[in-house]
């Protein structure tokens, strides 16, 4: 394998790996336009009968909207498994999202142990998804004790990483 | 790493972090001929509750493991030392296994590290021996939702129908 063969993967697979973390950025900070450029146009999200199924567009949409009724969520995204071929690419990565809501003054927790399996394919030069199925492995609700107030994170432009991190490229 | 990296020396590093995430994948789809590759043939493991071969542990744990429900090794921090065909890497990792205990869901949680020594023969990089340290650990019944049926724990899971480099 050549030099430049060998950086053109590993930027490849650097690329898609800094998107399914902006993926993770959308989310918690319900920043819909990152979010759309995570899927092409044409991409489908499928997280399910009982969750979405349709564009990922949609999904970005649909999962701002009902993470309003949230108070904070954070998904970490731990093992990527990237395996390219030419201008297409399967990708495996870990994640665990943790969602919080506060009623009546009781803060529930839901864990949720998951994986996001994506087709991607490079068009104009830019990676996005063409395909993602998300499969939930387990997960857990339970009540949960926050301790104090601290500096808590912004769900919107206000978050102080934007002011490091503006957007993509 | 001293100096700058050449793009061999990326590649290298991006294939051992590869193969620490098929360690991962082996483990929670029980896939044993993925974890089979993850280990030379003459390589060991030392976990707390075994010590032997590389590949008899990965027979051994993905048989132990039928005994859990699901189970998810997330990695998180990996530090990766290259030189020429011998490598040195330390992984964190949080394992969650969960189990039906009497009625009871219980969840099972290690805090822990992948310490491995690597060397590539004929182009695989490969774990000549693995250490595994278990910093803290946790059990404890939970409340859960519910199960998504497209979890699976063989060739099945959705997983396998975008990844095909190993088999």
């Amino acid at each position: 394998m050549t030099d430049l063969t060998r950086l053109e993967q590993a930027a490849d697979r650097q690329e898609i790996a800094d998107l399914i973390y902006r993926y993770c950025r959308s989310m918690d900070r319900m920043d819909h336009e990152q979010g759309y450029a995570i899927w092409h146009k044409d991409g489908t999200a499928d997280y399910g009968p009982d969750v979405f199924q349709g564009s990922g567009h949609g999904f970005i949409d649909w999962v701002c909207e009902s993470h309003k009724h949230l108070d904070a969520h954070s998904h970490q995204v731990t093992n990527i498994v990237i395996e390219l071929d030419g201008d297409t690419a399967g990708s495996e990565a870990y994640c665990i999202a943790t969602l919080r809501r506060e009623h009546e003054g009781k803060h529930t927790q839901l864990m949720v142990w998951n994986r996001y399996i994506d087709q991607w394919s490079k068009r104009n030069g830019r990676w996005a998804i063409d395909k993602r199925v998300t499969v939930i492995d387990f997960d857990e609700l339970r009540e949960v004790t926050p301790i104090g107030q601290r500096r808590l994170g912004s769900r919107d432009h206000s978050d102080p990483s934007y002011a490091a991190i503006k957007g993509l490229r | 790493m001293q100096g700058t990296p050449d793009s061999a020396t990326l590649a290298d590093t991006q294939a051992i972090t590869r193969q620490i995430y098929n360690y991962c994948r082996s483990v929670d789809r029980l896939d044993v001929p993925l974890g089979h590759l993850v280990f030379h043939a003459d390589a060991v493991a030392d976990f707390p509750t075994y010590k032997g071969t590389g590949r008899g542990w990965i027979d051994f744990i993905c048989i132990e493991h039928l005994g859990f429900l699901h189970h998810s090794h997330q990695v998180t921090n990996v530090l990766i030392d290259v030189d020429g065909e011998r490598a040195g890497s330390e992984a964190y990792v949080i394992a969650n296994l969960r189990q039906m205990d009497g009625g009871r869901l219980i969840n099972r949680m290690f805090s822990a590290r992948y310490i491995d020594t690597w060397s590539k023969r004929e182009g695989c990089w490969a774990i000549d021996r693995r250490d595994c340290v278990v910093d803290f650990s946790e059990v404890r019944e939970v409340t859960d939702l519910g199960n998504d049926p497209r979890s699976a724990r063989d060739l099945a899971d959705p997983s396998y129908g975008v990844l095909q480099e190993v088999k």
